[in-house]
């Protein structure tokens, strides 16, 4: 989000669930999106919705930015994995190439820890946006 | 906006691979979620589905701001749009369009009743920023198909020698793969009462299936001729898993029972599918349909070409039904080589309920292709005929072929090609003009069920 109200979209490369009952998370994004880093500052509102390649089940989780950090060497060696998991989904469900795929896939990236206060169900059809208790 | 224009994203626009929309409250509460359908209205502005929009409908309501991620499916490259929304279509080609997606969505999973586009939502774009990546482009695969005019015309040009029902069809699949490079094509002929279309000829499938059916309205081939409209989908995987989420929530929700599946006729792992609706004088025909397993396989020019193919197609079973009906039979033909196996038996099971025909327990076929079949081998064994003609075809009661229209000439080419592609111990010859001969290949012991 942005100071004047602009909602900023952007991809994640891998997430980390940081607490016991999951209201702490790490995520991982790209290195070269300066601007999203830039509104990534603590307090400031964020969404994440994740979802499966094979059934497209999703969940969004809303919360608030605790703070932003550049990437270590096992976050890095997280988002390959995310990106080896998630390529070999699509390859498989999608047929697409994976040198097409590896476009995505990032050199570096930077972790936002995120506090989540609440989620939904994000699976597209008549239940989109039921909040998950 | 910067340099990129929306026509650069043409690609981006065929909902190969979801894009993804954020919007915020008032508060500046996020919400951030999957779209179906993204298209472009005009140089400035797209327009987003909204079928199930609940929270991002009211974001919208206090907020108008939106980002989208759009994905090249071809080059993934990716973008991010920067979007105010300024109105909401019900009605309308925008709508129309949007609508047209959602439903070949929904038809997949036999959803047409439920999963309905609710409204467009048009956006004008502010910005359009390439998002970087680290990895160099990538080729895009080359078409194998070949798109000239030349080719078109040569097609067109050996339609237009055939001198009957079987020779046009033959040569329609025939012609699209050897000249264009449409490697796996099918073509559908609409039933005698509009509600059906059965297929009469295929291209590039294990099995030709001539003779399957499929109910005007139901999937993208039903849906395409329903509504005598082309219709295309770049990612018939993806959408077919869209399909199946978006079901089972509304089984979820009690809104639909489980129910059958809608098989998808074709290659099992189909990325592409062209449905393109042959009309003669405003009224459908047949049906023309391509497949591919690349993802976004066909574009505007393939649409264009398949829509000129499909015309002809039409126009030459239409000229060539005119005649079958008008014209008296023409002399016969010398009969062709004669069946050799003379100790072979087949056994003939028919339901007289709706025609359906087994050979030695095997299904053939059923409806008036089934019927016809089973009057002809009744002659055969009581009076030993083998030489008939459309004509008296045509007269006998027991066919229940519809007063006008009756399609006879198709049905006895379907009857033909599917005796043909099964190897039978029958087959029918055609003889000259409205006429033919039926070869049976030794015994039929014939068994009719529910007389």
């Amino acid at each position: 989000m942005g100071e004047d109200g602009e909602p900023y979209a952007t991809r994640g490369w891998g997430l980390e669930v940081l607490s016991a009952d999951a209201t702490e998370l790490r995520l991982l994004l790209y290195a070269s999106d300066t601007r999203g880093r830039e509104l990534l500052t603590p307090g400031r509102p964020i969404a994440i919705t994740a979802g499966s390649v094979r059934t497209l089940e999703s969940v969004q989780m809303k919360g608030t930015v605790v703070c932003v950090e550049d990437g270590t060497a096992d976050d890095r060696a997280r988002a390959d994995r995310y990106c080896d998991a998630f390529f070999a989904d699509v390859e498989e469900m999608d047929g697409t190439r994976r040198a097409l795929l590896n476009r995505l896939r990032p050199d570096n990236v930077f972790a936002v820890v995120v506090r989540v206060d609440e989620r939904y169900d994000q699976t597209p059809g008549p239940g989109a946006g039921t909040a998950i208790t | 906006m910067t340099d990129l224009t929306l026509r650069d994203l043409e690609l981006c626009f065929e909902g190969a691979v979801p894009a993804v929309v954020a919007t915020a409250s008032a508060a500046g509460v996020p919400n951030v979620t999957y779209l179906s359908r993204v298209r472009r209205v005009d140089d400035e502005r797209i327009a987003l589905s909204n079928q199930f929009f609940s929270k991002t409908a009211r974001n919208l309501a206090e907020n108008p701001r939106a980002s989208v991620l759009l994905l090249d499916p071809t080059t993934y490259d990716q973008y991010r749009l920067t979007l105010v929304y300024e109105r909401t279509e019900r009605r309308g080609p925008v709508f129309e369009q949007l609508r047209a997606d959602v439903d070949a969505t929904a038809a997949i999973q036999g959803m047409e009743g439920v999963f309905k586009l609710r409204a467009a939502d048009v956006y004008r774009v502010l910005h359009i920023d390439q998002v970087p990546s680290a990895s160099p482009k990538v080729a895009p695969r080359a078409s194998t198909r070949a798109r000239s005019l030349d080719r078109m015309a040569e097609l067109v040009a050996r339609l237009s020698r055939c001198t009957d029902l079987d020779a046009i069809v033959s040569t329609a699949v025939g012609g699209l793969a050897e000249l264009l490079g449409y490697e796996h094509c099918s073509l559908l002929l609409l039933d005698e009462d509009g509600r059906r279309l059965y297929t009469i000829a295929s291209h590039g499938y294990p099995a030709e299936g001539v003779g399957s059916e499929v109910v005007v309205g139901e999937g993208v081939v039903g849906m395409a001729a329903a509504r005598a409209t082309t219709i295309r989908i770049g990612n018939l995987n993806q959408m077919t898993r869209y399909g199946r989420a978006v079901r089972q929530s509304f089984e979820d929700h009690g809104e639909i029972a489980p129910g059958r599946d809608i098989p998808v006729p074709g290659l099992p792992d189909t990325g592409s599918r062209i449905a393109v609706p042959g009309l003669v004088l405003g009224q459908l025909v047949a049906v023309l349909v391509a497949e591919d397993r690349e993802m976004v396989a066909f574009d505007d020019a393939d649409e264009s070409l398949l829509q000129t193919i499909a015309s002809v197609v039409a126009n030459a079973i239409e000229a060539e039904r005119a005649q079958e009906t008008t014209e008296e039979a023409g002399a016969a033909r010398a009969p062709s080589e004669a069946p050799t196996d003379s100790a072979r038996s087949t056994r003939v099971r028919f339901f007289a309920v709706d025609g359906s025909t087994f050979l030695d327990g095997d299904y053939l076929i059923k409806g008036v292709a089934g019927r016809l079949l089973w009057s002809l081998l009744r002659q055969y064994r009581d009076d030993g005929r083998v030489e008939f003609t459309n004509k008296e075809v045509r007269l006998d009661p027991s066919l229940e072929l519809p007063e006008v229209r009756d399609n006879l000439d198709s049905r006895l080419i379907l009857l033909k090609r599917r005796l043909d592609e099964r190897d039978a111990p029958m087959r029918i010859e055609k003889t000259g003009r409205g006429r033919f001969r039926l070869l049976v290949d030794g015994a039929v012991d014939l068994e009719e069920v529910g007389s």
